[in-house]
């Protein structure tokens, strides 16, 4: 896992490549990382299981964190940004 | 200490539920169970706990399948370790499936509660289990059994069976992993009806049982 600073530059981020990983395991991964994360603090997911990206922002959604956005990207990945509430 | 991948993968259908964090898992593999009694609803209840992630399941009460316990338990999760006896030790949770509602079990109830423990009873009836988590001033496991109109029994139903151990499984999990104390009231589980309902007891003042539990001894 890697950190980088967000578009603003006001907040960091962490990134985390699920990249090979299928669900629940891409979600899970992704929980356990918020847990250790900060309120504010944002989590760049990157997945390339097309399931992930729609199930990760939705039970994202469920346990009251925040989706910021879900993109897809070129090289077949998405790119999910989630915000620790 | 961070959960491992494998352990990711062991527990993702737990840890995907929202309170169920990381820290909840690795509290439950620390944690000391020690089980009473024995019989099938014992053994899934075990299977259970293994399956959940706790560290050590120790079981007291001499039954001769218990090295074959241990072993589907550590080949169900390794990170299990299920050792016979539980003299001496310190458990974080106790649950009972001791076939005694009687002074055996007050006994019981009461070195847990002196000691601070969190005690879980289950007592089998005809077709129906009972299943309480016992505090200071609840009436002792033959009167919890009186108040349901149940007399215990030692027949076994396979419905009875299969609800019973894992249910008292789900209960010790949910609270070593601080996610909730289940309710004191007993819960009455009806196997042959696929019924469940809470039942309040309170302590015969005639009972020396509970005057026993009442105080501790």
């Amino acid at each position: 896992m890697a950190n980088e600073r967000s578009a603003s530059g006001s907040t960091s981020r962490k990134l985390l490549d699920l990249r090979g990983e299928v669900c629940p395991y891409t979600f899970v991964k992704s929980k356990l990382t918020l847990e250790q994360m900060a309120p504010g603090e944002e989590l760049v997911v990157t997945v390339d299981y097309e399931p992930s990206s729609r199930n990760i922002p939705k039970s994202m959604r469920i346990i009251g964190e925040e989706v910021v956005s879900v993109a897809a990207k070129d090289d077949g990945t998405w790119e999910i940004v989630l915000r620790k509430a | 200490m961070p959960l491992r991948d494998d352990q990711i993968r062991r527990y993702a259908r737990q840890l995907v539920m929202r309170d169920f964090t990381g820290a909840a898992q690795e509290c439950l593999l620390k944690s000391r169970v020690l089980v009473y009694g024995e019989g099938p609803p014992m053994d899934l209840c075990v299977l259970y706990l293994a399956a959940a992630g706790v560290g050590d399941i120790h079981l007291s009460g001499v039954r001769p399948s218990v090295l074959d316990l241990i072993w589907r338990a550590a080949a169900l999760n390794p990170d299990c370790r299920v050792h016979e006896g539980g003299r001496g030790l310190r458990p974080d949770y106790v649950i009972d499936f001791a076939q005694d509602a009687g002074p055996g079990a007050a006994r019981r109830a009461a070195g847990a509660l002196r000691a601070g423990l969190p005690y879980l009873k289950v007592l089998r009836a005809a077709g129906a289990a009972i299943m309480k988590r016992w505090r200071e001033g609840d009436p002792c496991p033959g009167c919890v059994l009186n108040a349901a109109g149940l007399k215990q029994t030692d027949l076994l139903n396979p419905g009875e069976t299969s609800v019973s151990g894992p249910a008292a499984a789900a209960f010790a999990t949910l609270e070593l992993a601080g996610l909730g104390v289940p309710t004191h009231n007993a819960l009455l589980m009806d196997a042959d009806k696929g019924a469940y309902r809470e039942l309040a007891a309170t302590p015969l003042p005639e009972c020396i049982m509970c005057a026993e539990l009442a105080d501790g001894r």
